[in-house]
């Protein structure tokens, strides 16, 4: 499990500030994977074996806004 | 996992008055009758092992406490997971299947009970002292290895098969106790990184699940290839499951109790604490006393849920969560249906937002 490269590239992506409100807007909206910012997309493919089904990709989402909206 | 000669011997479960289920049926889950038949078996494994009244008497006090697998609105999850493995391999269920999951639940009911003692804020249970909760601990371990040799016997194993089964079992329960010791051992120190949580969370609760679906796939198939795949499923399922618990008791806003507080080290609570490193981290690094204001809790809370862990947490559950379904599609391939195994999956399934928001 490549969870400290995972961690790493998770805290390099929600340091940034410019992006939070980025993220916080995606997840409103509800965009899907490839509209993420791309250091975002990064970690979360670091640990993700196969892709997240669309719906789920919302729902994460959404989680990311309620946490930085 | 090598499964040389075996023999087809199942006996046709259940045997104790229940109508047997019969070859084909569709895979239709009736969990409440299967998880009434499971305690059934648990109940006469522990009459059967253990002569000594008081000492039996402990025990299903103890498994019939809330969450525990004789009360009755327990899911007894891990032999569930076990009996739907089987079933969704070879059809109908029989002695070798429901004897392992009696094995692979009495583990799990053992290790309910060492988390009872180390989490020291619970307290005891009915009146039980630390080194009586351990003890019964013991007993329903070794209840349960009994109930594993059942299961090999009943599914016909001799020789190197037999060997090789009861060495992999052996293998699962050190690597759910090595978890359980990591767990406690992580306890001592200040600091943890999240490489050791998950280390910690896999150890206790993915080996656990491998066990679990791993026995239930052995009990019907001499495959190696689908005993390991079911073992992995099992793995990354009860991993994925851990992880959404760990998330739900990092900190609950209505009482500002949970592990966040207790400084577990869980994989977001981990997380968050080393995003404090070189802050104030003071403020939170250390367990915060039930005797603490609220004002106290109250702004540990608020940094944790402003922190991102909880979604650092969802997205590592999420990961196990494609890894167990990627599995999952590997079972089906090999076996053709598994709705059984599906519909489990989705009961256990868990939006990460709920998670996040919880």
């Amino acid at each position: 499990m490549e969870i400290v490269e995972f961690e790493k590239a998770f805290r390099a992506a929600t340091a940034n500030s410019m992006m939070r409100p980025a993220l916080a807007t995606l997840g409103q909206c509800g965009q899907l994977s490839t509209q993420l910012p791309p250091e975002f997309e990064a970690a979360r493919n670091s640990l993700a074996s196969r892709s997240v089904e669309p719906a789920r990709e919302n729902s994460l989402l959404r989680a990311v806004a309620a946490q930085w909206s | 996992m090598n499964r040389p000669e075996r023999t087809a011997s199942s006996v046709p479960w259940p045997h104790n008055g229940h109508e047997p289920m019969e070859q084909g049926n569709p895979v239709q889950v009736d969990t409440g009758s299967t998880v009434a038949m499971l305690r059934a078996e648990i109940r006469k494994t522990i009459d059967s092992n253990c002569g000594e009244s008081n000492f039996r008497g402990a025990m299903f006090c103890a498994l019939c406490r809330p969450g525990f697998a004789l009360h009755p609105q327990a899911p007894c999850r891990a032999g569930i997971l076990t009996l739907e493995v089987h079933r969704a391999i070879s059809r109908p269920l029989n002695t070798a299947a429901m004897q392992a999951a009696v094995a692979v639940e009495l583990h799990m009911q053992a290790a309910y009970l060492f988390d009872n003692v180390a989490d020291r804020d619970k307290g005891p249970s009915d009146d039980l002292s630390p080194s009586e909760e351990l003890a019964v601990a013991i007993g329903l371990l070794s209840c349960g290895q009994s109930a594993l040799y059942e299961a090999a016997f009943a599914s016909g194993r001799h020789g190197p098969g037999l060997r090789s089964l009861l060495r992999w079992a052996g293998d699962c329960a050190v690597h759910c106790s090595t978890g359980q010791f990591l767990d406690a051992y992580l306890e001592k120190r200040t600091m943890a990184t999240t490489e050791e949580a998950l280390m910690m969370t896999s150890l206790k609760a993915g080996s656990l699940g491998r066990f679990a679906a791993g026995l239930g796939a052995s009990m019907a198939t001499d495959d190696s290839d689908t005993v390991n795949l079911s073992g992995e499923f099992g793995y990354n399922l009860f991993t994925y499951l851990q992880l959404v618990d760990d998330l739900r008791d990092a900190c609950k806003a209505h009482d500002l109790q949970g592990d966040l507080m207790q400084h577990k080290k869980t994989l977001p609570v981990v997380f968050f604490h080393n995003s404090l490193r070189g802050s104030n981290a003071e403020v939170v690094c250390s367990i915060i006393p039930p005797e603490e204001s609220r004002e106290a809790k109250a702004d540990a809370w608020r940094r944790f849920e402003s922190s991102g862990s909880r979604v650092f947490g969802a997205i590592a559950a999420e990961a196990f969560l494609n890894r167990a379904k990627s599995n999952l599609a590997g079972i089906r391939s090999r076996v053709g249906t598994v709705e059984n195994l599906e519909r489990i999956v989705s009961s256990f399934e868990i939006t990460p937002q709920e998670v996040v928001n919880s």
